[in-house]
């Protein structure tokens, strides 16, 4: 019985470190999108972009996030794709990778007036070899070309 | 005209719709309750089909099941002396009273050299009491009770049923939940928990199967009341610590066998 | 609302641009269907549940999307893409961004 209770603890520790991490990761996402309102990223093909303005300067920026849940959220996604159905815990981690690496894209680019062509490439860095004992990492990398007129 | 472009986009970050909108506490405390009223119902169909072939099994088969299970490490054991011919003869007048315990196994009776109480039966018959057990409880009418406990095990073919109910739920949960790991820890946590529920169960039963015995062998059963006191003046573990183990709490037991033919 | 995944709307012009929306979800289907689908390895072919399960999370990541971009006031995505990523065994996870724009038609 005794790991029952170890389980227990693990899952109760991790369950609040867990929460108050991502709470304080999403107050600072919040934060910083709302410093970068005015510079809307355009996702748009490089083809049609075209401007009568001097253009003074063209960067490729990038920016990358790594990031993994925790015990908690693992096993709960765990217990629900027994079920089926949303894996809500999931979404989150994903949604503050991807945020967070568009908004290190965007810090990057700071001068610039549009960032345009942005794509955004995800993947798991997980052992490949036991996907099932491992726990999902996500790496995504965001990237754009950022122009700034003169 | 931009001041409204920014109100749209700060609804846009506060709303945060890529996220479902759940908590992850209650969610998981939905599964847990989820996969718990699964592994019951598992239960009790394993234990349904397990118990509707069992008893209709006949003695034969039984015999012959038992003994293919009967392989592996004995424990060590001590050499006949007078406490062993005292629980023989205890054993010689049990199994008379019981079709049951009839024609199937010779009962051999075994010291086993350890200190802790405690006396078990293996599921070919064979029954082995600890040293400490002989050591403390001299009353034969005390014996007879533990004796006709441990026969009563073997007379519900509770090894069997045990035995049947856990490979049925394996071969489910093996089926479905192979591939999880987290999925299995919860469902053998679980699954642990309910299968004690069952044992306590049979402890149950046995008990009363050794009230009974006792009661038609003295006509009271002191014997059995004797050694529940004994019991809880060695043990000292709480209450609620029952929902754990093997075996009811002694008060429990006791309860229930005080006033009881 | 209008989704194209090429630079513009054909027939339309572009009035306003709102920035980039992006939609994604994370799904996965129950332990039966996942046993099914490994019975059905076995013999190969499609695998229905899922694709099943791969329509279920476009449909809700492009939705969620269309939301995003129907805050900001847009009536078009355009230069849509979908990602696809495996997060565990047996769930699916959809990505999908785009440019939010109002269109209108030409002349």
């Amino acid at each position: 019985m005794g790991d029952i209770l170890l389980l227990l603890i693990v899952l109760g520790i991790t369950f609040m470190t867990g929460t108050i991490i991502e709470k304080k990761h999403f107050e600072k996402i919040k934060k910083r999108e709302i410093a970068l309102i005015k510079k809307p990223i355009i996702n748009f093909g490089a083809k049609t972009w075209h401007t009568n303005k001097k253009i003074k300067k063209i960067e490729l920026v990038t920016g990358e996030c790594v990031i993994s849940g925790d015990y908690f959220k693992n096993f709960v996604a765990s217990l629900k794709s027994f079920f089926g159905g949303r894996l809500t815990t999931f979404e989150s981690i994903l949604d503050r990778g991807r945020r967070e690496a568009i908004l290190r894209m965007r810090e990057k680019a700071r001068g610039a007036n549009f960032i345009i062509n942005t794509r955004i490439e995800s993947v798991m860095v997980n052992d490949t070899y036991n996907p099932q004992d491992s726990v999902p990492q996500c790496a995504i990398i965001a990237y754009g070309t950022a122009i700034t007129y003169e | 005209m931009n001041k409204n472009i920014e109100d749209k986009y700060l609804s846009v970050i506060e709303n945060n719709i890529n996220v479902g909108k759940s908590n992850a506490g209650t969610e998981f405390l939905i599964l847990l309750a989820g996969i718990a009223g699964i592994c019951i119902l598992l239960y009790l169909f394993a234990d349904a089909i397990g118990c509707f072939f069992i008893d209709r099994m006949s003695n034969e088969t039984q015999v012959k099941i038992e003994n293919a299970f009967s392989f592996g490490t004995k424990p060590k054991v001590s050499d006949k002396n007078e406490n062993i011919t005292k629980l023989e003869n205890i054993r010689d007048k049990i199994v008379p009273l019981d079709k049951n315990l009839q024609g199937k196994s010779e009962f051999p009776i075994y010291e086993v050299p350890e200190k802790q109480i405690n006396a078990f039966i293996t599921p070919n018959g064979s029954i082995f009491f600890t040293k400490g057990l002989l050591k403390e409880i001299r009353d034969e009418e005390v014996l007879t009770f533990v004796m006709a406990h441990e026969l009563g095990h073997y007379a519900h073919r509770d090894h069997l049923k045990s035995m049947s109910r856990q490979i049925i739920v394996a071969l489910i949960t093996s089926m479905f939940a192979s591939e999880n790991k987290d999925i299995n820890l919860t469902v053998n946590s679980i699954s642990g928990l309910s299968g004690l529920t069952y044992s306590r169960r049979q402890e149950k039963e046995a008990d009363r199967y050794a009230n009974r015995t006792v009661y038609r062998l003295y006509g009271n059963n002191k014997g059995a009341v004797e050694f529940f006191k004994l019991l809880e003046k060695k043990e000292k573990s709480p209450e609620f610590l029952q929902y754990f183990s093997t075996h009811p709490s002694t008060k429990q037991r006791l309860h229930l066998i005080q006033n009881r033919r | 609302m209008i989704l194209t995944n090429i630079e513009s709307v054909p027939g339309m012009v572009i009035t306003a641009q709102y920035g980039l929306v992006t939609g994604s979800t994370v799904r996965a289907k129950n332990a039966i269907k996942d046993f099914g689908a490994g019975l059905k390895n076995m013999v190969g072919g499609e695998l229905k549940s899922y694709t099943e399960l791969l329509t279920e999370a476009r449909e809700e990541a492009i939705q969620r999307m269309q939301q995003q971009a129907q805050m900001m006031g847009a009536n078009a995505v355009i230069n849509v893409r979908l990602a696809t990523s495996s997060v565990t065994v047996g769930a699916a996870e959809v990505y999908a961004y785009g440019t939010a724009v109002k269109v209108a038609p030409k002349g």
